[in-house]
């Protein structure tokens, strides 16, 4: 999944807005901009679309604090 | 879809009823009235394997699948009277067991899980503080590394089994600026210098379980007592009450299948002018709606647990089947007073008991406006 592909998912589905800017090292969690369950839907919708497994004890400030973050996890899991 | 269930599933649930009627009895509107949580009980229902039947075998359970355990636990609603046990199984099942499995080094989960399951051992489950109910993560607690240890401070209330824990998993801050992603969960030995248990509190249900204040003042905690990685704790926490949420009201299905039951045989029997008050609508139709709400219920929480089952996602099932369950207890535990009338509201036939037991699960392990909340989230709003 490509890091645009990610943003528009948070754009769309958890901000509920196509315009909101979100940069690529932008924080997501320490700034609430995603709360517990945006994260929880986001988890849960990376896994679905990619059919991976992502443990919950991944979902960690080191893996989810920004989209690099999250593309990086990925890679990794690949 | 195969609604059937196997011979042996049938015979596991039929005894589990009767052990629950036989042997979890006791004088529960006694216990009730004093405040009182019987460790005996709580011994032999470990004994006859409760706390293991959704446990993997090879870490000492029966490794019943999810389903299979949820009726089970059903079952034990329906035979044993008392609430405030079950509720406190499910909640050492669902919200201790599931995180020490999942979360737990292979070490830990070989020093405090068999003890647990052999009811040896209860732990407390140590999140909510007198500043955070719903705002979970908004916790005060901290731990602070010190070497090979970590130094805890924390005052946590409303901690079921908080009085008479023998262990604790304590969440608490290691890194304070960072929020929830900064909050770790630790195995605390209740006998460690500077963990406080304080005596249980009174409340309005479930009063056969212990509830109480639990502080920890500099407990030094070994470092290879921490429960997950450092700033996992609030998606432990997430994980485990995705558990409970799930599957702790269980036995409140079989116990609105034991008034339902109650509620015939009293309609059948008690006379008005001549004829059974059963023959009058406004309380069959009563009954009619508490079996309606038992089917119901007992569908969303198969499908709940089914899921959880295969590893799908359930958030929003889950949180119906939370917000369903509580209120379809609630409700039929009050028809039940209506029903029974004077009889009802006297608290030593034990009706009255079971809406003041309700009321509870529209509280812990997620209010039901939260799970209202996530149910409106996830479709999007």
């Amino acid at each position: 999944m490509s890091l645009e592909e990610i943003r528009q998912y948070i754009q769309l589905e958890l901000l509920l807005d196509e315009t909101a800017v979100i940069e690529d090292d932008e924080d997501l969690l320490l700034s609430e901009t995603l709360d517990s369950l945006s994260v929880t839907r986001l988890v849960q919708h990376l896994e679905s679309t990619l059919r991976v497994s992502i443990p919950p004890e991944d979902v960690t400030l080191e893996n989810f604090q920004s989209l690099n973050a999250i593309h990086a996890y990925l890679g990794s899991r690949e | 879809m195969d609604f059937s269930w196997t011979e042996e599933q049938n015979a596991l649930v039929e005894d589990a009823r009767r052990f629950a009627r036989e042997e979890l009895g006791g004088d529960v509107v006694a216990r009730d009235a004093a405040g009182t949580f019987d460790r005996t009980l709580w011994k032999r229902a470990a004994e006859y394997g409760v706390l293991g039947w959704a446990v993997p075998k090879e870490h000492g359970g029966s490794g019943h699948d999810l389903v299979t355990a949820v009726r089970l636990l059903e079952a034990l609603g329906e035979g044993c009277r008392d609430n405030g046990l079950t509720f406190g199984l499910g909640a050492q099942m669902w919200g201790v067991q599931t995180a020490l499995l999942h979360f737990g080094t292979p070490e830990q989960i070989e020093r405090f899980l068999p003890p647990s399951l052999a009811g040896d051992s209860l732990t407390a489950y140590c999140m909510t503080e007198e500043g955070s109910g719903s705002d979970a993560f908004g916790l005060a607690a901290t731990a602070v590394r010190e070497g090979g240890e970590y130094v805890l401070n924390a005052d946590k209330v409303l901690i079921t089994f908080g009085p008479v824990a023998d262990a604790a998993i304590v969440f608490a801050k290691t890194n304070p600026d960072a929020g929830r992603w900064g909050i770790s969960a630790f195995l605390v030995d209740a006998s460690a210098p500077g963990y406080t248990a304080h005596p249980v509190e009174a409340k309005m249900g479930l009063r056969t379980v212990p509830f109480g204040r639990v502080t920890l003042e500099d407990v030094r905690v070994p470092a290879d007592q921490l429960l997950g990685k450092e700033g996992a704790g609030a998606s432990l926490f997430t994980f485990s009450q995705g558990w409970e949420r799930s599957l702790v009201l269980a036995p409140q299905l079989g116990a609105m299948q034991r008034q339902i039951d109650e509620c015939v045989k009293f309609a059948r029997t008690r006379k008005r002018a001549g004829t059974s008050i059963g023959k009058h609508q406004a309380v069959s139709h009563r009954i009619a709606d508490m079996k309606l709400r038992l089917e119901t219920g007992r569908l969303l929480l198969y499908k709940t647990a089914w899921l959880q089952q295969k590893g799908l996602p359930n958030l929003m099932e889950a949180a119906l089947t939370k917000t369903y369950l509580g209120e379809c207890f609630r409700d039929s535990a009050l028809a039940a007073i209506a029903i029974h009338g004077g009889d009802g509201y006297r608290t030593k036939a034990g009706i009255e008991r079971d809406l003041r037991d309700a009321i509870g699960g529209l509280i812990y392990g997620g209010t039901t406006d939260i799970q209202r909340n996530i149910v409106a989230g996830l479709l999007g709003l």
